[in-house]
């Protein structure tokens, strides 16, 4: 971009800057600091619902507060889905009717090896109307709802770091995508249309030629994305131009 | 340079950020010292300038770019839903979203007056930040930009 100032020559200038931008706005910020993981893991969800949305999907934001008009985002999976916004995608084709999907944040799903185990991926796409509830001694010593949602009604589904990548961190996304996608680990995973994003990782920090490496063969292996450098690159997973570089997967 | 960028941040941030950072120092004046190349030794020289700029980016890694990344849901469901947004219970109100707005887009415009765009400041690797101020200044002497 045209500028005519430097760092170097104009330095005197650029650090009054740094002063008056520090001056008018530290504040802000370091009060809403705590929130910086919370705010990332939203941004995520946003590059998921704008996948569906560029691929032609309808969405619409459910069950969200009547009362204070608000979509209620929650942190921790032992929310309730029936007391957490979402968001749902719809697309009429011609040849296979209207297909829908619910977009949905920390929710449980079922382990498709162990109907014991349960894991909760940041983000989960999964069929309309499919979370059910189990009441069981072992959890909330039988007094609460247990919510989750079976593997088979899973799609798809997506995690969020706000770490810089190291390839620990990338290669354990795998072991989600056993448990809870293991056609993708044995290539029987379905193709049918519509597709959807493959497992993602969505990394903030940037990697190296290593981590970049590690991305290409987990994709070409298992239909995984991996998105580092999100602060740098934030459309990746929804730009049209990025579009023939992504991992998807068929409906099942 | 980067103890202004740290008041009022928790004490975990302020550990990190600074560990980074020192981490840099240490690995610049290195490079300074060893370096032979005719190319890059006046720029090594204003090793205090290169730190302002790590600390720049330290903060906008840290602080900026988090926290106004979730701006993009924020914006879609107040301009397409007339929604608010309500994290872990809380609400983001219009005051800290356009906050938060003003103090990005006031951080954008300067950097850019410099030459950096946001996506110079998410590289964290020390050699690209350098190898980046370094070719911004040399298009720059060119006349190239």
């Amino acid at each position: 971009m045209a500028t005519s100032r430097s760092p170097f020559r104009d330095n005197v200038l650029f650090q009054r800057e740094i002063d008056t931008f520090l001056t008018r706005h530290r504040s802000v910020f370091a009060q809403q600091v705590s929130r910086t993981s919370s705010f990332f893991e939203i941004a995520c969800y946003n590059d998921l619902v704008r996948y569906y949305e560029n691929a032609g999907f309808t969405v619409t934001p459910q069950n969200t507060s009547p009362r204070s008009r608000q979509f209620i985002y929650a942190l921790s999976p032992s929310a309730k889905p029936s007391n957490c916004s979402y968001f749902l995608a719809q697309r009429t084709y011609a040849a296979h009717g209207l297909k829908a999907f619910e977009i949905r944040h920390n929710l449980r799903v079922q382990s498709a090896h162990d109907q014991g185990v349960f894991l909760s991926p940041d983000y989960a796409v999964v069929n309309p109307g499919s979370v059910e509830s189990l009441r069981d001694v072992n959890y909330y010593n039988g007094k609460v709802d247990y919510d989750f949602v079976r593997a088979t009604n899973l799609q798809t589904f997506a995690e969020t770091k706000h770490y810089p990548p190291s390839p620990e961190l990338i290669l354990n996304f795998v072991g989600l995508v056993n448990e809870l996608m293991p056609s993708l680990m044995n290539q029987t995973h379905s193709g049918a249309s519509p597709k959807h994003l493959g497992p993602s990782l969505f990394v903030s920090g940037t990697g190296n030629h290593h981590h970049e490496r590690i991305r290409t063969s987990l994709a070409s292996r298992y239909s995984i994305n991996v998105f580092l450098g999100l602060f740098a690159r934030r459309s990746q997973a929804y730009s049209a131009k990025n579009q023939g570089n992504l991992s998807k997967i068929g409906t099942r | 340079m980067l103890a202004p960028f740290l008041v009022g941040l928790p004490r975990y941030l302020v550990e990190l950020m600074q560990g980074e950072y020192e981490y840099k120092c240490r690995r610049l004046a290195h490079w300074k010292e060893r370096s032979r190349s005719v190319r890059l030794r006046p720029y090594l020289e204003r090793e205090v300038v290169i730190q302002q700029v790590l600390a720049l980016g330290i903060y906008y890694r840290h602080v900026i770019a988090p926290l106004t990344s979730a701006g993009n849901l924020v914006h879609r469901l107040r301009s397409e839903h007339e929604l608010g947004l309500q994290v872990a219970g809380k609400t983001v109100t219009d005051e800290i979203y356009f906050s938060l707005e003003a103090g990005r887009i006031q951080f954008q415009r300067f950097a850019r007056a410099f030459g950096l765009e946001d996506s110079f400041f998410a590289i964290s690797d020390l050699n690209q930040v350098v190898m980046g101020l370094v070719r911004m200044e040399e298009r720059r002497t060119s006349g190239d930009i």
